[in-house]
């Protein structure tokens, strides 16, 4: 046999001993003796010495059971839940405050809105000018009539955000001026100014009409426009006048700053690397 | 009870009410004869495995004997003077997977050798140093071709043998030659545990035979 690269069949017996040395050529013959030398059994010295390693080493006869080390799995999966558990449970109450930066809020919004729950997508909310919608301080057009029918029921000054805001629309005027003119153009549909209970019935959900509030009012209607802290913004209804001087223009003190768009590719959290590290390179081979 | 019977090399273990033979390192003696008796023990093997794997002391410590001569042939050709530290340690990093293991004895040897290649890697990186330089054959310690013809095969022991194949290599060439000789590894095992291609094992073990020729070719009157 002569050694070429394209005989490794001879190679593989010559180096796992199963040609003697008289079958290989001459060149080769001492290392094939070697190599079955090699090979040759253990001799007492090394059952000796593997005898002492055994006893020097505690660990031997305590190995791990298998049926132990399943268990040790299924401990880790535990684990992961549960503190899969408390982060979401800990992002979805961050969520629902608001706390979260954009992209992850607008996540945890979707992964809540899918569950039920309503959390904030940390959107900004529609501008107060805009003519598409109403505006958040001013009762909407249809609810104008009840919510003046409400006012007017005992003529006793009545409070709450659907008030508010209707002093709001009403401007300089008053309240009482604006209701009359609403009242005398708009038909108030049944069951709303005649009611027993003082509450525009109709009044859709949206207005976020009266809530039942009976508390005394901290200002006079006169002075409307003035910001009750709750939304900062001015009474800008088209066709009415502004605030009183000095009122105008209040920026809005609520809504998160700067959130001037929708997060696209919010990618859910990176997952934590459960990999155990530790004897990587000791790892137990998986066929 | 733990026999050897050599030197055909087959260890016969006796785990519980069990008997189990297992290839050992004196099985690897290579003969047709043993060569067919190899398969015929895998079950054995696996069956010795199981029991260790669940904890069995005496399937453990049949394991160990087993393994540990081989892995000591190759940690002394590779470090010597801390062999039966790092066996050792590799052996606790048997123990501490075993648990987890999962193959037939062929896997299994795999995995030992894997562990013991990376302990030596693990030893040199903190000694920042490789121990293991080529030597030129005609400076090796009193070894040369004409002490090898002297010598009788008989005489020879299995650590003899494995420093004078190793000892006129390079060390790339030196470890594929430990891992095919010692560890009976195939040359995909080989190439995994080295990090090397199967092409370029075949490459190396080629040039290995080819150094080991020329240094160890006898005189033509001694064949």
């Amino acid at each position: 046999m002569t050694p070429s690269p394209r005989d490794d069949a001879s190679f593989d017996r010559l180096l796992d001993g199963t040609v003697a040395p008289g079958d290989v050529p001459a060149e080769l013959a001492e290392v094939a003796r070697l190599v079955r030398a090699a090979r040759g059994p253990a001799t007492a010295e090394e059952l000796r010495t593997a005898a002492a390693i055994a006893a020097a080493v505690p660990t031997v006869g305590a190995v791990v059971p298998l049926r132990e080390a399943r268990p040790r799995g299924r401990r880790a999966l535990v684990r992961l839940a549960i503190v899969g558990g408390v982060v979401l449970v800990g992002a979805t109450a961050a969520a629902a405050t608001g706390n979260l930066p954009a992209p992850v809020q607008s996540a945890v919004s979707s992964a809540a809105e899918r569950v039920g729950l309503d959390v904030p997508d940390g959107e900004p909310p529609p501008p107060a000018d805009d003519p598409a919608l109403p505006g958040p301080d001013v009762p909407p057009e249809q609810a104008r009539p009840a919510l003046c029918a409400a006012w007017a029921q005992d003529g006793k000054p009545k409070r709450g955000t659907a008030f508010d805001r209707l002093e709001r629309a009403a401007g300089q005027g008053g309240v009482d001026e604006y209701c009359a003119d609403v009242l005398t153009t708009v038909p108030v549909s049944p069951g709303g100014p005649g009611g027993s209970t003082g509450k525009p019935a109709d009044t859709p959900a949206a207005t976020g009409g009266p809530d039942g509030s009976t508390g005394k009012p901290e200002g006079t209607p006169g002075t409307t426009g003035g910001p009750d802290g709750s939304t900062g913004e001015p009474a800008d209804t088209p066709g009415k006048p502004a605030d009183t001087p000095g009122t105008t223009a209040t920026p809005p003190s609520s809504g998160p700053p700067s959130s001037d768009g929708r997060p696209d590719g919010a990618g859910p959290p990176t997952k934590p690397d459960a990999g155990d590290r530790e004897g990587k390179a000791d790892r137990a081979p998986q066929p | 009870m733990h026999q050897i019977a050599a030197p055909r090399g087959r260890v016969t273990t006796t785990v519980g009410q069990a008997t189990l033979g297992v290839a050992s390192s004196a099985v690897r003696v290579g003969t047709a004869a043993h060569e067919g008796g190899r398969s015929g023990v895998a079950s054995d093997f696996e069956t010795l495995l199981g029991a260790a794997r669940a904890g069995n002391p005496r399937a453990l410590s049949a394991l160990f004997r087993d393994t540990q001569p081989l892995v000591l042939r190759y940690l002394r050709a590779r470090e010597p003077r801390v062999a039966e530290d790092l066996a050792s340690e590799v052996w606790l990093g048997i123990t501490a997977k075993l648990g987890t293991f999962e193959g037939d004895e062929a896997a299994f040897r795999s995995w030992v050798f894997t562990i013991a290649h990376r302990r030596v890697a693990d030893h040199r990186r903190k000694q920042g140093r490789r121990r293991t330089d080529p030597v030129p054959g005609d400076q090796l310690d009193g070894v040369s071709p004409q002490d090898t013809a002297v010598d009788a095969i008989e005489e020879l022991t299995a650590q003899e043998a494995i420093r004078r194949l190793v000892a006129p290599l390079p060390p790339d060439q030196a470890e594929v030659v430990l891992l095919r000789v010692v560890a009976d590894l195939a040359v995909a095992d080989v190439a995994r545990i080295t990090g090397k291609s199967e092409g370029a094992v075949r490459v190396l073990q080629h040039r290995a035979l080819q150094k080991l020729a020329a240094v160890t070719t006898r005189p033509q009157s001694a064949v």
